[in-house]
């Protein structure tokens, strides 16, 4: 058995009249699930088009372990590099920011406190 | 817990020597619940210094670190006065030690141990496994490999790595003493030690830094 985690996307259209995909994770992201719910990210990046852009909504993921971090990063690497596109954190839990900000991912992945913020952003 | 996991309340184990590498060690899992005696001449400070041990055994199945996790937090939390932001760190801590010993340690349906200790100046997590794993390593293969993840850790910029985080990011930043040492029964311990006072410091400078509180 592994630790609940939920992961939802859903698209939204930014006031550009670009479309950016909102990716919502909601639990415990952790070594008995992360290889398994890897492969929902992993599919997803494959549909991609060039210069797709990716909303990480961390609003109910209350906990990452460093598999999880590796494919976090393992993700953005894919994302900005193999599509071209775009891929920021938002609404991260004060224990996530901590954990990322140790590990330095954040000195590589932009994140913001709120939605809005994140859409403004993709919406440059 | 489940009926494969026990909780057990042990005699404080000895403090070891740190920074020792392939050491041999007399510490035995604990496995059963036994009497703590204490001088009854001693004095309160004496007292509060000794290290309150809780030791855990686990069953080599991930599905369970969620709970040690839980219990983590709850100890740090009620036990050692730290902060929330340190009780997730801890829970954090505990979560990549016991990965390790799953992974790299003991095999399925074996057993790991988790301890957590405390006194009024420090606080302690370790833990055993008992080296049935197909991939179990020794102290002197896990000190070559902690160097090679140094380096590769060196520049976050540039590491993209699925692995390798757990020990030399992750527990090394949030700790002050990092151990490990064969165990005379095969396997590992891994320790990891926080000082209460650094802790609590490390708090004070942050907040002055931010000015926002954990939470």
């Amino acid at each position: 058995m592994a630790s609940p985690i939920e992961i939802t996307i859903s698209d939204k259209v930014v006031p550009t009249g670009r479309m950016v995909k909102i990716v919502r994770f909601s639990g415990l992201f952790d070594e008995s699930n992360a290889d398994d719910k890897s492969v929902v990210i992993y599919d997803l990046i494959n549909t991609l088009v060039p210069g797709a852009i990716l909303i990480f909504d961390f609003s109910e993921l209350s906990y990452m372990n460093s598999k999880a971090i590796g494919y976090l990063t393992d993700w953005y690497l894919k994302v900005t590099n193999d599509k071209q596109g775009m891929l920021v954190l938002t609404q991260l839990q004060s224990g996530i920011i901590d954990i990322l900000d140790t590990v330095g991912t954040l000195q590589v992945m932009t994140h913001f406190v709120s939605m809005d913020d994140a859409v403004a952003y993709a919406s440059q | 817990m489940s009926e494969n996991s026990s909780i057990n309340v042990g005699p404080p184990i000895p403090p070891l020597s740190t920074g020792t590498v392939g050491s041999s060690s007399s510490n035995a899992i604990p496995s059963a619940a036994t009497e703590v005696s204490v001088d009854s001449s001693a004095t309160s400070a004496v007292l509060d210094d000794i290290e309150k041990v809780i030791s855990i055994s686990l069953r080599t199945d991930l599905y369970f670190n969620s709970g040690i996790r839980d219990f983590a937090v709850g100890f740090i939390q009620n036990l050692t006065g730290l902060s929330e932001k340190w009780a997730y760190r801890f829970q954090s801590i505990v979560d990549e030690l016991c990965n390790n010993a799953i992974e790299h340690g003991s095999a399925d349906g074996d057993s790991i141990s988790v301890s957590f200790a405390f006194t009024t100046t420090y606080v302690k997590v370790w833990v055993e496994d008992n080296g049935s794993g197909a991939d179990s390593i020794t102290a002197t293969d896990l000190s070559k490999r902690l160097e090679e993840l140094r380096v590769q850790n060196a520049d976050p910029t540039q590491n993209f790595a699925l692995r390798g985080r757990g020990i030399v990011k992750i527990i090394e930043s949030w700790t002050d003493e990092f151990t490990y040492e064969d165990r005379p029964e095969g396997g590992l311990k891994v320790t990891a030690l926080k000082h209460l006072a650094n802790a609590h410091s490390e708090d004070v400078e942050l907040n002055a830094v931010e000015g926002v509180t954990f939470g």
